[in-house]
């Protein structure tokens, strides 16, 4: 396309080139630190380029010799999986309903929804907190679980309705003329057509659950503390052990690495909700 | 099928819906009247005492500009980046794909550790930036006793996170612009910036407007990442709203100021939000 800036010139190639650079560099010198040796971390002069790889970073943390990380990883996967669950169930129902039911007043329900994406975290940290406190699910999987469940529904309302909308209407009216009960049309029609729908919302609540941290930091302390809030840990810590921090913040973007390129085709549509096309 | 019928499959999710956003909003603007600290034993009822305090406080105001600020300088500097990397990523090359993933990884990775990543980058002493920066220009650049330093290093940070999500939503609503148009424009005589100035611009105003309103609403409630890099300081220079508002949670155990603070976060960012909505709704 003949539009402005192309990439086949100098320009282009070299504004291309800086950009990518400018992307990844951050990211590797993150996973360069957290294969260094302690006196290459604290070297005055930056070291750009290791030839020993040192594992002990990785070790420390994971093998329980320092700080909680081990218990945080496995909190974070069991957090994240549980809200998949719950919120792909409630979910399902409701863009079932939103795509096959018209109702009244359905349209602006559904935006209604959408808007309880958007809301900030840090106005909630005071009333769950206080809530919570009263029915002792303060520092629980549970507590998190219900928190990310109500905050990832909306994305998965919202995804799973335009997978269903593009399935066409005909399959279950025909299975419901031949007697099927409505159990049998969600169950054997609906949730094999829409599989790829399934995956991709699981896999966005997972990355959301895995990343989240203002509500992990305030409603949890030892029990159900995820990776973010362990990792945020080291900011207060006296002693700055950069390379442990450099390990955990490694391990804690590798979903984010890998998702990144399963989910590349819905991405911006489920970052905005659709709003991006 | 029945009306009624339709329900039975909403309710939940609605149910769940609603009592996380009125129990919350109505709990904070009951806590947001009462004099209310986390270390006292006593809630006792002071009216609007709490929000005369808040929007008095100096931080706040301040708190407030800063976000402001902050918002203003990284969306400008994120959407004459984004345009540029979206005609980029238009172009047919071996390779697009891949680099619109590698680009993503950024707004995919927890903020908090896009706050350790940069922490890395910037530390004095040990950071490759002001390693760089002391051997090429000659500044201390020092992001732990320098404010100004700090802000700098907030909005780079935040340019590095955003710009390529702000690239890819151009990137959209680019590719949506009709060929011909552009073709027949160059063919008129067009220069490339006049093109881009009274062809592509009308054509992607809305989509650009609803990328600069999401962007507004995620930077004025920007907490994680900063919370790691600088905790808001030195002193007050990066304490945006966010962090204010925990700060008042975590040190003064204010309960009532700190919702006063809450439902402000609040209604701004429902306003943006419901602009965005608004704008994405006349589209369709």
């Amino acid at each position: 396309m003949k539009l402005f800036l192309r990439i086949r010139n100098i320009l282009g190639v070299v504004v291309a080139i800086l950009f990518l650079l400018f992307t990844l560099f951050p990211v590797y010198w993150l996973i360069l630190t957290s294969f260094k040796t302690t006196l290459d971390i604290v070297s005055p002069t930056p070291v750009f380029l290791i030839d020993y790889v040192e594992l002990k970073n990785y070790i420390d943390p994971f093998s329980g010799m320092v700080g909680p990380y081990l218990e945080s990883l496995r909190n974070s996967l069991i957090i994240a999986v549980g809200s998949i669950i719950i919120n792909l169930s409630l979910g399902f129902l409701a863009a079932y309903g939103f795509s096959r039911f018209k109702l009244k007043g359905d349209v602006h329900l559904f935006f209604w929804t959408l808007t309880n994406r958007m809301a900030p975290p840090a106005i909630f940290v005071i009333p769950y907190y206080m809530i919570y406190s009263y029915l002792h699910l303060l520092d629980t999987h549970v507590g998190l679980i219900i928190v990310y469940t109500v905050f990832n529904l909306p994305l998965t309302i919202w995804l799973l309705k335009g997978f269903f909308d593009s399935i066409p209407k005909d399959l279950e009216e025909a299975a419901l003329v031949d007697g099927h009960s409505q159990w049998y049309v969600l169950t054997k029609i609906i949730i094999p057509l829409s599989k790829a729908g399934i995956a991709v919302a699981a896999l966005f609540i997972f990355i959301f659950s895995w990343n989240e941290y203002c509500f992990a930091m305030m409603l949890t302390s030892l029990n159900a503390r995820t990776l973010p809030s362990s990792l945020s840990g080291f900011v207060t810590s006296v002693w700055m052990q950069w390379g442990y921090l450099a390990a955990v913040a490694t391990v804690s973007i590798i979903p984010g690495l890998i998702l990144t390129f399963l989910l590349s085709r819905y991405i911006l549509s489920g970052m905005t909700l659709g709003l991006a096309r | 099928m029945k009306f009624s019928s339709g329900w039975i499959y909403l309710i939940p999710a609605l149910f769940l819906l609603l009592w996380n956003s009125i129990i919350p909003t109505l709990y904070v603007a009951w806590a947001s009247t009462q004099r209310w600290y986390l270390t006292g034993l006593t809630i006792t009822y002071v009216g609007l005492e709490n929000y005369y305090r808040v929007l008095k406080d100096p931080t706040f105001i301040f708190s407030l500009g800063r976000t402001f600020t902050f918002m203003i300088i990284c969306i400008a500097i994120e959407i004459v980046f984004g345009i540029v990397v979206a005609f980029l990523l238009l172009e047919q090359f071996r390779g697009n794909k891949l680099l619109q993933s590698v680009i993503s990884i950024p707004f995919m990775i927890p903020p908090i550790a896009i706050g350790a990543t940069w922490k890395l980058m910037l530390l004095p002493g040990r950071g490759p930036v002001p390693y760089l920066l002391s051997s090429i220009a000659g500044v201390n650049f020092d992001i732990t006793t320098n404010g100004l330093h700090a802000f700098l290093a907030v909005i780079i940070m935040d340019v590095w996170h955003w710009t390529p999500f702000v690239a890819l939503f151009i990137g959209a609503a680019l590719s949506a612009v009709p060929l011909e148009y552009v073709e027949s424009a160059t063919v008129d005589g067009a220069k490339s910036y006049m093109r881009f100035r009274y062809v592509i611009l009308p054509m992607i105003k809305q989509q650009l407007l609803l990328v600069i309103l999401l962007r507004a609403m995620d930077l004025f409630r920007i907490f994680d990442e900063v919370w790691f890099l600088t905790g808001g300081g030195p002193g007050t220079a990066t304490s945006f709203i966010s962090i204010y508002l925990i700060r008042q949670i975590l040190a003064e155990w204010n309960v009532g100021a700190g919702s006063v603070s809450s439902l402000v976060l609040l209604y701004v960012t429902l306003m943006l939000c419901w602009g965005a909505l608004l704008i994405a709704r006349i589209r369709r």
